[in-house]
């Protein structure tokens, strides 16, 4: 069976880290290498500190998953390529799609539940409900957007705009 | 409660406080006393569902779980019932209803006991007549002699007595009835439903 590139995403509670799980099918005896590559709306790579490679070496005696810790500093949309190196020259597979990562603002969000948890008058303060509504609703535009259009840039976009607000929370909240 | 269980409850008042207000023209906008409720439910729910995915052993998780249910209001019995989950009520279970039924037999006595119309109970030749039936309240027996009431157990008339066992009543008349006498028996039964 012809070898097909592919990968799935799952991001846990530490909204720094993602894991990566290789769910490709078929066999290619010529297979020598994985590369990760995790690219902005910027155009700039994400790599962990320390990383002068500009890509992320995932070997493939490294198994199926692999956890990138502490790499993401915010709530961000990146493009996922996923390369699988041969030992033939000029041949090689690939496989990418747009993240959302929004765990920051999820947490951030489930916070200000938090606080209505335990005043619940504070929904009737002049911006708080507006505002965590706003919030709300910057989220779930982010993760729209890439689910209904694969829309990395208006993603990234909702998710600025989520971070700003993170950022003024003693004004907005 | 569980919070799998709240986090249901919670989407299913969302849509029914979101029925009830544009039903009611209730939405005044999200910071007035009326409240936007559904957009609040939905916020709510989506942090409390968050949590519960992510770290379901969150320090705070129980408290936000049950400020959702208290945010559900009279909305959460109710979508309990949709969801056919209603804690702590006891659909009523109908009681069985007695029906009482007056149940007449009058036939004419034959000269014997007919081989052919094996439908008349007793001939002129016996003195036990069987009614094969379930229910019979033995109180409300009566026995009938060409229109008349008979007596139970006089030995100077014609009297009858009777026992009811296995559904099986059976009536001994103290002497042999005449033919083409008409006997009339009439009692109540007895079922359930």
């Amino acid at each position: 069976m012809a070898f097909t590139g592919a990968f799935a995403i799952s991001q846990g509670y530490d909204a720094s880290t993602f894991t990566l799980t290789d769910t490709s099918v078929g066999d290619d005896p010529t297979l020598s290498g994985r590369q990760v590559r995790l690219i902005r709306t910027d155009g700039n790579g994400l790599l962990p500190a320390g990383n002068t490679l500009g890509y992320i070496d995932w070997p493939l005696a490294d198994g199926t998953t692999l956890d990138l810790l502490n790499i993401l500093p915010r709530d961000l949309a990146l493009t996922v390529q996923v390369d699988w190196l041969t030992d033939t020259p000029g041949t090689s597979y690939e496989a990418s799609a747009v993240y959302v990562f929004k765990g920051y603002g999820e947490q951030f969000d489930y916070a200000l539940t938090q606080k209505m948890a335990a005043n619940p008058s504070i929904i009737r303060d002049t911006y708080f409900f507006s505002n965590k509504s706003k919030f709300r609703t910057l989220l779930d535009n982010a993760a729209n957007a890439v689910l209904v259009a694969s829309d990395q840039a208006s993603a990234q976009l909702n998710l600025d705009l989520s971070y700003s607000m993170i950022l003024n929370e003693s004004s907005l909240f | 409660m569980t919070i799998s269980q709240i986090i249901s409850i919670g989407r299913i008042s969302q849509f029914l406080a979101a029925i009830d207000g544009y039903k009611n023209k209730y939405l005044h906008g999200v910071n007035s006393d009326g409240g936007d409720l559904p957009r609040l439910l939905y916020m709510v729910r989506r942090n409390v569902e968050y949590m519960y995915n992510q770290h379901p052993a969150h320090p705070s998780m129980r408290a936000t779980a049950n400020y959702l249910y208290a945010l559900c209001g009279r909305y959460a019995l109710q979508a309990q019932y949709l969801q056919g989950n209603a804690g702590g009520v006891t659909q009523p279970t109908l009681a069985l209803a007695t029906i009482y039924t007056p149940v007449r037999i009058q036939f004419i006595i034959p000269d014997s006991y007919p081989s052919i119309n094996e439908a008349t109970p007793v001939s002129a030749d016996t003195t036990d007549l069987r009614i094969a039936d379930e229910g019979i309240q033995p109180a409300s027996l009566e026995v009938l002699l060409d229109s008349k009431p008979l007596n139970i157990g006089i030995a100077a008339e014609v009297s009858y007595t009777f026992t009811y066992l296995s559904n099986i009543l059976t009536i001994t008349f103290n002497q042999g009835l005449a033919t083409d006498q008409v006997l009339t028996i009439r009692y109540v039964k007895a079922t359930t439903n």
